[in-house]
């Protein structure tokens, strides 16, 4: 099979027509959210509370299906693994985001992705949280010269988890599928568990 | 088995026959392992040394502007034997070359190669007041430069590259 994979490598169409394709995906994958429930933010808080894995079920399915996809496309030469783009790692930087972030998510009850969603099904929280995350970008962007020492600190060289480790991509794939099952078994036990609660206590 | 188990045990299967197959392939490392650079790439040209230069770009960017030698794919294909070596430039965009790795070839892999050759071999410059090291190094790049009907120049320094001297005080001059 010829490799025709990451299309911003390989294919002949230009940067436009790479960013509707993007934009042509993000669609497909926002529909598979919102029917998971994911455009409302009652579910989804439901996972702070420990009442709904519904949020820990889907995106950990959604990694796994992406990393099996990543690895058998690599497999029979449909991807050159080597081109997908990662994010450079900045320890301090990523870290203080993921609190920000996750303090944003206890608040707003959405995620960016999932905001995204719930402006699509016309729910008013995803508007009034997407204008907080555009408003966010332009004080980032702003603000980045004060911010540039935080931004940069602490590099990591490995980009990736099999980098890390020195593993090989299969060896991590067999710990995620592992780690991702384990989750969703003591998930669907502590729902259990939590819903018989929820009864006792009404009855 | 309930859908979920089913599922489950078929999602498991991609997984277990994964750890069977092993790692997958990394292109970028043969790439990385393969470097050359164009004053290598000059030198076997003007020896005469039995190679075939590879240019995997399309053909209207071939036409446009090439390295002397080089040949599209299709025109190279009659001329790849067991042991050619092989050097390829404008594999950025494209895979072609994965199919001659995989057939155990010998390649060498020239980076950003057709504004490298403009640069160093067909417009080579030298700026005026460079160290005696430089201008040893722009003598042999100027032979190599005049063999590929190059133009070898030396030129003022840019005025932005120049060192930037203290301002002065006093008056407001």
């Amino acid at each position: 099979m010829d490799i025709v994979l990451p299309l911003a490598t390989y294919a002949s169409t230009d940067a436009m027509t790479n960013l509707w394709i993007a934009l042509g995906i993000g669609v497909i994958f926002g529909v598979f959210l919102e029917q998971g429930g994911m455009g409302s933010a009652t579910q989804i808080m439901g996972q702070f509370t420990l009442r709904n894995f519904a949020v820990l079920k889907i995106m950990f399915s959604a990694i796994v299906t992406c990393t099996i996809g990543l690895y058998w496309f690599a497999q029979v030469g449909l991807l050159n693994y080597d081109q997908l783009v990662i994010e450079p790692t900045y320890l301090w930087a990523q870290a203080s985001g993921a609190i920000l972030f996750g303090f944003g998510f206890i608040v707003g009850g959405l995620c960016p992705g999932t905001a995204c969603v719930a402006v699509a099904s016309g729910r008013g929280d995803g508007v009034a949280l997407l204008i907080g995350i555009f408003a966010g970008i332009v004080l980032f962007n702003e603000t980045f010269t004060l911010l540039e020492p935080l931004y940069y600190s602490a590099p990591v060289e490995a980009r990736s988890l099999p980098q890390l480790l020195e593993w090989g991509e299969h060896q991590m794939l067999a710990l995620l599928t592992t780690v991702a099952l384990g989750a969703f078994l003591v998930a669907h036990r502590i729902e259990k568990s939590q819903a018989a609660n929820d009864r006792k206590q009404t009855s | 088995m309930n859908l979920h188990r089913f599922m489950a045990v078929l999602a498991a299967f991609p997984v277990v026959l994964a750890v069977f197959v092993g790692e997958i392939p990394h292109y970028d490392r043969v790439i990385d392992n393969g470097q050359m650079d164009v004053i290598q790439l000059a030198r076997k040209l003007r020896d005469r040394e039995p190679l075939v230069l590879l240019d995997l770009r399309s053909a209207p960017a071939i036409r446009e502007h090439a390295l002397p030698g080089a040949m599209s794919m299709d025109e190279a294909v009659g001329q790849i034997r067991p042991g050619t070596d092989i050097v390829i430039v404008g594999y950025e965009r494209s895979a072609d070359w994965i199919p001659l790795h995989e057939q155990g070839f010998t390649l060498h892999f020239v980076a950003d190669a057709i504004n490298q050759w403009t640069q160093t071999i067909e417009q080579p410059r030298l700026y005026r007041g460079s160290s005696l090291e430089e201008r040893a190094h722009f003598e042999e790049i100027s032979s190599l430069s005049r063999y590929f009907g190059g133009a070898p120049r030396i030129v003022d320094r840019p005025l932005d590259e120049l060192p930037r001297l203290r301002p002065r005080r006093g008056c407001g001059f």
